[in-house]
């Protein structure tokens, strides 16, 4: 492989052998992976073999090795020139993503004195871990219907949020397309009784305060001043969204012969967007990403109670969007438009100012975009901005290093939480083990650069 | 093994069914700490696959659906079969009541799967998504 750079923040992978286009990653020297001990490289190079690819397989700069497609990838697919849909490219997770909730009557200080009963009662109130049920025990399967075709929309509708809230989210709260048929018996299963729950791994509710500004204008725009308490939320469609990636990947492995499509890796199974198979995925990924915002308008709720009830403030929801979904959007490619199939895999859209799909109050100064920083260390809030070449994408986190296992052979829980509360962090839970999970914390949050 | 995306498993035994069943036991200690685990309940299934790799994946992927929907895990199993079928007697406990050491898998990846057997038994090596 060889790898040239563009400028410092710019590498390209040349293209050869199967690829149809280049690879392209931003990101400085040091955070370039490691050819030797990580293989993204390798999958973004796999990933510009997919049929129907345009302009480049581009990698954000928090890229990791991930199966298939890298984690921190964006590739585009050119529908009407066979171009593909893969789930690989959308993740198992699909829809995980990150919401911001903002209090405008709360800061830090203000905050302090309560820090220990918020925690307390957030650890009780949000559900987490194996085996958990969620916050909204759904009474059937007609009613999970309803979630995966109207998703946060839905859960407003039914009392839990407001119709500011949907406004805040990416697409209104609800992806159209969705259809529960073409979700499986075993994933509706999964997904019954996990509606308003975390799940484990690295997905956390925070409870941050703004730290640093670096734009004032669109800070104030966004309501965040220097020590503004802010929840973060990171969580996606639980079992079910990963039972619909495995049940499509198996559908694809088996059908995409018959279209003619050969990949270097299983996990990279794809068909035809236009194909009865493409068609069903695209559906039933909808419906997950339905299930997805639900799931974190649900969280919000519960967090909302625990902050009236202690803390007698209300929370604002900033913004909601997804880092692991497919969506087929219009982008000018070599001098035209044209659909595309943009793949997210651990990576944001970030919308410019002044976008169509933006909602009116946020037009000037373009989409947020949330980057959860890793434990102990800033998350940071975004801004999208024109002429981003990567079809308006970007990061979607700290990115990653070491494996959870490794970490947590170098430390334990105990190590990891005095650690932690020395940095002035308290940590509602921690795996006696010591893999570096995400939980409620306070921490800090930069906005916007 | 290390994978900076989530969590690899390898496993090795003398025969393709003890080879499955270790890379089972492997998964549940990477996230839970079975010492205390009260009595076993007894759970069969039966799974189709069409090769030896994709029975290792049909059940990994049986163990992560009891997880979700009945919060219990395997503190060990019994495969018999063959002729793509195969008769899976899980011994169960609830994994709620037990000590969470590490996060919880929740898919099976396809990528670099392996499953292969030489003079000195049988392999395998499996990515876990968690």
């Amino acid at each position: 492989m060889k790898i040239l750079k563009e400028t410092p923040y710019r590498f390209r992978i040349e293209q050869e052998a199967a690829m149809r286009v280049p690879g392209i990653v931003f990101a400085s020297g040091s955070l370039l992976p490691d050819e030797h001990g990580d293989m993204a490289l390798v999958q973004v190079a796999n990933v510009a073999t997919l049929p129907g690819i345009v302009r480049a397989s581009y990698a954000m700069p928090d890229v990791h090795w991930g199966y298939g497609f890298p984690i921190g990838g964006v590739a585009a697919t050119d529908i009407d020139d066979r171009g593909v849909v893969s789930p690989g490219g959308v993740g198992f997770d699909i829809s995980c993503g990150v919401r911001l909730l903002v209090s405008g009557e709360l800061d830090r200080d203000r905050l302090r004195p309560r820090l220990r009963a918020v925690m307390d009662h957030l650890a009780a109130a949000i559900p987490r871990g194996v085996g958990t049920k969620g916050v909204w025990q759904l009474p059937d399967r007609a009613v999970l219907h309803d979630v995966l075709t109207g998703g946060a929309r839905f859960a407003v509708e039914r009392g839990h949020g407001t119709a500011r809230d949907l406004e805040r989210c990416e697409d209104g709260g609800v992806l159209a397309g969705a259809n529960a048929a073409d979700v499986s018996d075993r994933a509706l299963e999964r997904g019954l009784g996990q509606i308003g729950s975390l799940g484990s791994g690295n997905h956390f509710l925070e409870v941050q305060a703004v730290d640093t500004i670096y734009d004032a204008s669109a800070a104030a725009h966004l309501g965040l001043e220097e020590g503004t308490v802010c929840v973060m939320i990171h969580t996606g469609s639980r079992g079910l969204g990963h039972q619909i990636c495995t049940d499509h990947v198996r559908v694809m492995g088996n059908a995409m012969g018959r279209y003619g499509i050969h990949v270097p890796d299983r996990q990279l199974a794809c068909v035809p967007v236009r194909s009865p198979e493409g068609q069903a995925y695209l559906a039933a990924m909808a419906a997950a990403a339905n299930y997805g915002r639900a799931n974190r308008q649900l969280l919000t709720e519960a967090t909302r109670r625990v902050f009236e009830q202690h803390t007698a403030t209300s929370l604002d929801l900033l913004y909601d969007v997804s880092h692991n979904l497919a969506k087929i959007e219009v982008h000018d490619v070599d001098g035209r438009p044209r659909s595309v199939c943009v793949h997210r895999k651990g990576a944001t859209r970030s919308l410019p100012p002044h976008h169509a799909d933006l909602p009116a109050d946020l037009a000037a100064i373009g989409q947020p975009v949330l980057i959860p920083g890793t434990m102990g260390t800033a998350s940071y809030v975004l801004a999208g901005v024109p002429d981003n070449p990567a079809f308006f994408s970007t990061a979607h986190g700290a990115g990653r290093v070491q494996s959870r296992h490794q970490a947590a052979r170098r430390t334990t829980g105990d190590s990891l939480r005095r650690h932690l509360e020395a940095a002035g962090i308290l940590c509602a839970a921690v795996p006696r083990g010591g893999s570096p999970r995400r939980n409620p914390r306070p921490t800090r949050t930069s906005t916007p650069s | 093994m290390p994978h900076t995306a989530d969590l690899r498993i390898e496993a090795w035994a003398p025969s393709r069914d003890g080879c499955i069943r270790q890379a089972v036991l492997g998964t549940v200690d990477s996230f839970l700490d079975i010492s205390s685990a009260g009595p076993h309940r007894s759970l069969s299934r039966r799974l189709t696959a069409g090769s030896d790799d994709d029975l290792l994946v049909a059940v990994l992927e049986e163990v992560i659906f009891l997880l979700d929907t009945v919060g219990q895990a395997p503190v060990d199993l019994d495969l018999q079969g063959g002729g793509g079928v195969a008769e899976v007697n899980f011994a169960m406990v609830d994994a709620r009541t037990l000590p969470q050491v590490g996060a919880v898998p929740k898919a099976v990846s396809l990528n670099d799967l392996r499953l292969s057997h030489d003079d000195n038994g049988w392999r395998c090596l499996v990515t876990l998504d968690v």
